[in-house]
């Protein structure tokens, strides 16, 4: 536990040593905000509602989900760039599992996201462009709840592709991959309600709407009661079935390392 | 002459060792150009998602804005093979490999420019652009005759300048601050998202910026436009449309004396 505090710590510090980097990061999640409502006010016209979704819900989904994905970094690359330099055989011996440490770093650079950009952004956007406030107190708790299992899901889904280092030369393209279905079905580039049902059918067998659209619709009061529960059964079963992937991939993969350089 | 043909004969030699570093591992390459493929096709199938629902955006369709889209992605695919260099310069200083590009016999921004291009953003780009091109103007019926074929192919080079201006400013920025990601994200990737969509639908700020700042309007907006025959807003009417290759050579002039200007401040990281 003293490990996995140390190295969260350490990346949490060094998010804050590239001060101008960080201002205009916390812009581009802004600006991309705003160029999705200015897209769907013009998509809206005069009309109230389309689909019975009013335009408050569709500009609430897009700040939520996309000041979500912008604190949700999970970085693809560890596992491969430690089997290209060589630091995997001392990750090895170390006494803390490497994926323990992965995590830690992952949470370090989070919460001071959260705490940044993830609030600034909101914030920002309440002012410019207004959001739905949640549909009560509770389901600001139930949100919240949804947005962690919701982590878990992508961080497992990111564990997949860095284990994949072990087999394939380079996982830039199934990192990028992973990112576009990521984008483009869990509701962040555009609002799962408008999709049409057989496709929205299809989708909600994958893991992906249990990241974004899950929880903004537990926040809007789109999900209520009882099946709360059935999507955070949901969420948690996604987690398991892809952390279990994760770790067949690394027990079979630890075995074939080979270091290239070092 | 025998300058330039020097020049020229380096450039290829430059480019041969590229393309020969970038296909090194030949299945990744293919997944690699692949995947910016699906990455940059990305919004068009949002766009497409998105108009299932919806007929028209602001008096444009589904072919129109496809059609907005391939000039982004055939300039861009252009751009990737010259200007790559522009693009990661922020990693030749940061590094501090710039300093050895400071101490061969040739100028620093030929060497730049000549020692990397991204060819699996060229391909991926490139491939998607000129599918929607085909596609798109296939469907909207453009009437095609000598002007217009002048036109797009001069709109396209003037595209590729202006983008490649941006670059080189982001580049010459990396003198003054270590990293730039962020701010290049700002300039060019953020505008660029922007540029997806016809600015007609954006505030007035946004439409000044697009025109006046960061003048993305005139890779895409206005070419399109001009196109597809429709009214381009409360711009100066026609003559904007026509004035692409023109702001491309005048912005990647100015560029270059911003370039020389910042390069005689540049203090090495070390390494």
């Amino acid at each position: 536990m003293k490990a996995f505090m140390a190295y969260l710590k350490i990346a949490f510090k060094s998010n804050t040593i590239y001060r101008v980097d960080f201002l205009f990061s916390i812009i581009g999640t802004c600006v991309n905000i705003f160029i999705y409502c200015a897209i769907w006010k013009a998509l809206y016209g005069d009309n109230i509602s389309v689909n019975s979704v009013s335009y408050e819900m569709v500009t609430t989904n897009f700040i939520l989900s996309l000041a979500m994905s912008s604190v949700f970094s999970t970085n693809d690359f560890v596992i491969q760039q430690k089997l290209w330099d060589g630091s995997i055989s001392t990750d090895m011996v170390r006494p803390i599992d490497l994926r323990v440490s992965i995590l830690a770093r992952d949470l370090g650079n989070i919460f001071f996201k959260l705490i940044t950009h993830f609030i600034l952004s909101v914030i920002i956007s309440v002012i410019f462009i207004g959001m739905l406030p949640p549909k009560s107190f509770v389901c600001l708790l139930l949100y919240v709840i949804g947005m962690i299992l919701g982590f878990c899901v992508l961080w497992a889904l990111s564990v997949i592709v860095q284990m994949s280092a072990f087999w394939i030369i380079n996982v830039w393209s199934i990192s990028t991959i992973k990112n576009v279905v990521v984008n483009v079905l869990s509701g962040i580039m555009i609002p799962l309600w408008f999709l049409p049902d057989t496709l929205k059918n299809i989708i909600s067998f994958t893991p992906f709407e249990s990241i974004y659209y899950i929880p903004v619709n537990i926040y809007l009061g789109k999900i209520t009661g009882g099946e709360i529960f059935h999507a955070y059964f949901k969420q948690l079963l996604w987690f398991a079935v892809l952390f279990y992937i994760g770790n067949v991939m690394w027990n079979k993969g630890k075995r074939r390392i080979f270091v290239q350089g070092g | 002459m025998e300058k330039t043909y020097n020049a020229f004969s380096l450039f290829l030699c430059y480019s041969k060792i590229t393309i020969k570093s970038w296909f090194q591992y030949k299945v990744d390459a293919c997944m690699r150009s692949l995947a910016v493929f699906f990455r940059e096709a990305t919004g068009v199938i949002v766009i497409y998602l998105t108009m299932l629902t919806f007929d028209e955006i602001n008096g444009w369709n589904t072919n129109e804005l496809l059609l907005l889209f391939s000039f982004v992605y055939v300039t861009y695919g252009i751009l990737i093979v010259f200007f790559t260099g522009l693009r990661d310069f922020e990693f030749l200083v940061n590094t501090g490999q710039f300093d050895r590009f400071l101490l061969r016999p040739r100028g620093a921004l030929f060497q730049v420019i000549a020692s990397n291009s991204d060819w699996f953003a060229a391909i991926g780009h490139g491939a998607l652009g000129i599918c929607l091109f085909i596609f798109s103007a296939n469907n909207v019926q453009i009437v095609w005759n000598f002007w217009n074929i002048i036109y797009c192919i001069s709109s396209i080079i003037g595209g590729v300048f202006i983008q490649a201006a941006i670059f080189l400013v982001v580049a010459s920025l990396s003198f003054f601050f270590i990293k730039t990601g962020s701010i290049r994200e700002l300039l060019y990737w953020n505008t660029r998202k922007f540029a997806n969509y016809p600015i007609s639908i954006f505030p007035k700020f946004v439409k000044i910026f697009m025109t006046y700042i960061i003048p993305f309007a005139f890779v895409n907006y206005f070419p399109a436009t001009y196109l597809l025959d429709k009214d381009s807003g409360e711009f100066l009417g026609k003559t904007f449309c026509y004035i692409t290759p023109v702001i491309g050579i005048v912005m990647f002039g100015a560029a270059y004396l911003f370039w020389n200007y910042s390069l005689k401040r540049y203090k090495s990281t070390g390494n």
